[in-house]
């Protein structure tokens, strides 16, 4: 069960990640704080899923400088990653339809 | 753990990657700790809830290893790939060492016929004796040709089919690793 959890994690992610960079552009600690309050997860995971997604051109990079400390990096979806964002809400919504009926139909409700 | 204490482990643990790469990493880790400071957390804090950075460092040294076996292909970086998959947890053990074994265990076995057929000619007089009379001699010349002639030609055909093999397992591993992250 442990191990189903971290997979159905895993997997939304991704789309998470990809929906809260859609209205602007964000950064790693930004998104990170952001799925860590709805739901439980390793923050040091972000980093990779983002460089990867970085490196199939879904998201564009660029640093900002900060006050604070070293340069942001801020991440900008492109086209590609709009497109697959897309086509990942309307796949997951087909899968979330058929367990939701499922579940209703096996437990009665 | 302190921010330098996970910098380091997470450094420590990425050591396989090429310095450019390691540090752009390290950039991304480093900038969440300074992020996380001006919203007022400790460094244990953010690095509790960063997780640890060993398990952080595994999954990129599998994406890393695959990535450069793809891009060449070599005994060498397949080894490292599968090492770095296999390594991501025991379930990994099994899909990808058992395929491996089966697909190494096939191919050694047909290296070895192609090495027997090569020898055969050298084998013939071992065992009967070094032919004597012409049609002696002709029948073990022909003999030698056809199954020293089968050996090489089947040791070539295994070069062939050896590197597509090397090509298709890795498509099994990045499948693999697609399927951990769950994707």
């Amino acid at each position: 069960m442990i191990i189903i959890n971290a997979q159905f994690k895993k997997g939304a992610l991704e789309m998470c990640v990809l929906v809260l960079s859609s209205k602007q552009d964000t950064y790693g600690y930004e998104l990170a704080h952001k799925i860590s309050e709805k739901f439980q997860i390793a923050e040091g995971t972000i980093y990779p899923l983002l460089r990867r997604m970085t490196l199939e051109a879904y998201f564009e990079t660029y640093l900002i400088e900060s006050s604070e400390g070293p340069p942001r990096k801020y991440y900008r979806l492109t086209a590609k990653g709009r497109i697959c964002m897309i086509e990942m809400i309307k796949e997951w919504r087909e899968f979330r339809s058929g367990v939701d009926s499922i579940i209703a139909e096996g437990v009665g409700e | 753990m302190s921010k330098q204490d996970f910098l380091d482990k997470l450094e420590k643990s990425l050591k396989n990657i090429p310095v450019q790469e390691r540090k752009d990493i390290l950039y991304d880790y480093e900038e969440h700790f300074v992020n996380g400071a001006v919203s007022g957390k400790s460094e244990p804090e953010i690095a509790a809830a960063l997780g640890n950075p060993e398990a952080i460092a595994k999954e990129i040294l599998a994406d890393y290893h695959v990535t450069q076996a793809v891009e060449n292909i070599s005994i060498n970086n397949i080894a490292r790939a599968v090492l770095a998959t296999v390594s991501l947890g025991f379930l990994n053990l099994v899909f990808v060492m058992g395929p491996l074994i089966g697909v190494v265990g096939v191919l050694f076995a047909f290296y070895v016929v192609a090495i027997v057929l090569i020898f055969v000619p050298l084998l013939i007089p071992l065992k009967a004796g070094f032919p004597s009379g012409l049609g002696a001699v002709l029948s073990w010349l022909f003999t030698s040709m056809m199954t020293a002639g089968g050996g090489v030609l089947l040791g070539l055909g295994m070069i062939l089919v050896t590197r597509w093999a090397g090509r298709v397992f890795l498509k099994y591993l990045q499948f693999n690793l697609q399927i951990i992250r769950g994707r």
